[in-house]
């Protein structure tokens, strides 16, 4: 069932959102805490400010921020399990926080450090509650676990209870899980998070195969910038619970403008960076000749680490 | 609620219980312990009243009544149980409810189906206990034969659990508010062994207390399912059907305002 705007409109449409946490506060020592029992203190803090988004059909966008930044908020005020305070939110043409069945059968969810898969089951019985939840028909399910099985390398451990599981086997049944119903919209949060290298790029292949393949768009939060580089054309940061950048990585690279670095090998087996600035490359080279034998000479763009840890840094950048 | 989301709700909670029974086949001895300790107390009760009756005792109800409450009420008091509102806090509190939330189905569907499957899985192990209680009294049980009076028994066995998981939903949905739930819990399952006749029958608690006892929900959780049964005649059983029906009504109603103002307030802690 789709909503029947949601052809014409954006995937995602964010205006003026915002979200405020209110809590009382933890009292310090004994006397405070029996104070406490009769007047406690309200505290508030503001994790969204203003959030204006539009993501369209079928992007990939990375949501990157430092940790308390508040895109794990966005996140889950997109996927309805948090109310917005106050602004506009429309998620595949509906209001997330209503959380109908129409919105939450088209979205999915990938929590890296938390299961959606039952715990003292086989990964096949969690998939066949999600058969009876999203309406799957038997013969559409048993194909769509026969691809997933073999794309995601599972086939041979779909009966394994999936306490038994290695992480990566179990991130990777995860991912089966979230995908089985073909989600209009993916939310990952940390999805290769604990993974190894070959399962990391099991997991970015399978993104961009099911965005290709099925117009998916799939909004990711990750630390981990391989991630970011592999999957994402186009970034939005958040810093203190706004949205201080919103563009592709190139223009990332140029907001954060850290200058391309000279890497130079030694015969010794010494390696050397140095900035480059405005000098000319050849007088870089002279300079470090003058102190030993040079056998290779690299220029390389500074890492996406980095580019990510001076935009971090700053207060508000507009692009 | 439509015919179709009923039917997918029916299929996911028989996917659900499914699962469950799997899980509760792999953990089965603690059942069978748990099971033996619950049948012990009204055994306990049930020796303490006969001895009081042969030393000259005269409770307001007679032996035969008190016989038969008491093999039964292991078995009702088990039946219409519930254990959620420890489960809902946790979750609300840790933020594990942000996996159900995220599902097209409701929250509770996999409590009701834990509820219902382990339900099934105690009574398989809870009957054959009974009925080895009930074989050196069974000159003093007495048991309608009237397939009606069973039906009623049913009917008012689903109404006392569903009242009763209605409550749990209420307090552990208090965690969307409160960090700490359980002390409130406690009171509300004290209240609950006192009040529902799963200690001792209503029936032999002082008569200054009937008004109150008739209109508290508790007992409708337990002692009147075994009324339905031991009730001389099934004309008397209106007002309390009535009243049962309406506590039920109330707590669907408070379970629902309950859960839908605290699910304003989630914050869906940690990831």
């Amino acid at each position: 069932m789709r909503s029947p705007t949601f052809g014409s409109e954006p995937v995602i449409s964010a205006q003026g959102l915002s979200k405020r946490y209110d809590f009382y506060r933890q009292p310090q020592g004994f006397l405070n805490a029996l104070r406490s029992l009769v007047s406690r203190e309200l505290t508030s803090v503001q994790a969204v400010v203003g959030l204006d988004l539009t993501v369209e059909r079928g992007e990939i966008i990375g949501l990157l921020g430092p940790n308390g930044a508040g895109k794990t908020t966005i996140v889950k005020m997109m996927s309805g399990l948090l109310v917005p305070s106050a602004g506009e939110l429309r998620v595949c043409g509906y209001r997330p926080a209503a959380r109908s069945y129409p919105f939450l059968s088209q979205i999915s969810v990938i929590f890296g450090q938390k299961a959606m898969l039952w715990w003292d089951v086989s990964t096949r019985e969690s998939l066949k509650i999600h058969r009876s939840m999203y309406e799957i028909p038997r013969t559409e399910f048993a194909t769509t676990v026969g691809e997933l099985g073999e794309l995601l390398g599972i086939a041979e451990i779909l009966d394994t209870p999936v306490r038994n599981l290695s992480l990566g086997q179990r991130m990777r049944c995860e991912l089966a899980l979230a995908l089985l119903h073909r989600p209009t919209l993916l939310f990952a949060d940390e999805p290769t998070i604990g993974l190894d290298v070959q399962a990391k790029l099991v997991v970015r292949s399978l993104f961009q195969e099911i965005n290709r393949a099925f117009g998916t768009t799939i909004v990711l939060t990750s630390h981990d910038m391989a991630d970011v580089e592999a999957l994402t054309e186009r970034v939005v940061i958040v810093t203190g619970g706004r949205a201080t950048f919103d563009g592709d990585l190139a223009d990332l690279r140029t907001r954060a403008d850290l200058p391309k670095e000279a890497v130079f090998t030694y015969r010794d087996g010494r390696i050397e960076r140095m900035p480059i600035g405005d000098e000319p490359i050849g007088t870089l080279v002279q300079t470090a000749a003058r102190s030993g034998e040079l056998v290779d000479v690299k220029v390389v763009e500074p890492g996406l680490d980095e580019v990510m840890s001076a935009v971090f840094s700053e207060s508000t950048v507009r692009p | 609620m439509s015919a179709h989301t009923a039917r997918r709700a029916g299929s996911v909670l028989r996917s659900l219980v499914g699962q469950e029974l799997q899980m509760i086949a792999q953990y089965r001895w603690w059942l069978v312990a748990m099971q033996a300790s619950v049948v012990a107390v009204p055994l306990i009760s049930l020796l303490v009243w006969r001895g009081a009756m042969a030393n000259g005792a005269e409770p307001p109800v007679t032996r035969d009544y008190l016989t038969t409450y008491l093999v039964l009420v292991s078995l009702v008091t088990m039946l219409t149980s519930s254990w959620t509102a420890r489960f809902l806090a946790e979750s609300i509190r840790l933020g594990h409810l942000n996996a159900w939330l995220v599902r097209p189905c409701s929250t509770h569907l996999a409590a009701v189906a834990n509820n219902v499957s382990e339900k099934l899985a105690k009574l398989a192990t809870l009957l054959p206990l009974v009925a080895i209680l009930a074989v050196p009294f069974h000159r003093d049980i007495e048991l309608p034969a009237h397939p009606g009076r069973w039906l009623l028994f049913l009917w008012a066995l689903i109404m006392g659990a569903t009242m009763m998981f209605c409550f749990d939903v209420i307090v552990g949905s208090l965690a969307f508010w409160w960090d700490d739930v359980a002390a409130m819990d406690r009171f509300r399952q004290l209240a609950a062994s006192f009040l529902s006749g799963a200690l001792i029958p209503l029936s032999v608690m002082p008569a200054a207390w009937g008004p109150f006892l008739q209109v508290q929900p508790f007992g409708y959780a337990v002692a009147f399912p075994i009324e339905t049964l031991l009730a001389p005649d099934v004309t008397t059983l209106g007002t309390g059907l009535a009243v049962q029906a309406a506590w039920v009504l109330l707590a669907l109603v408070a379970a629902r305002f309950v859960w839908v103002r605290g699910l304003r307030r989630y914050s869906g802690a940690g990831a």
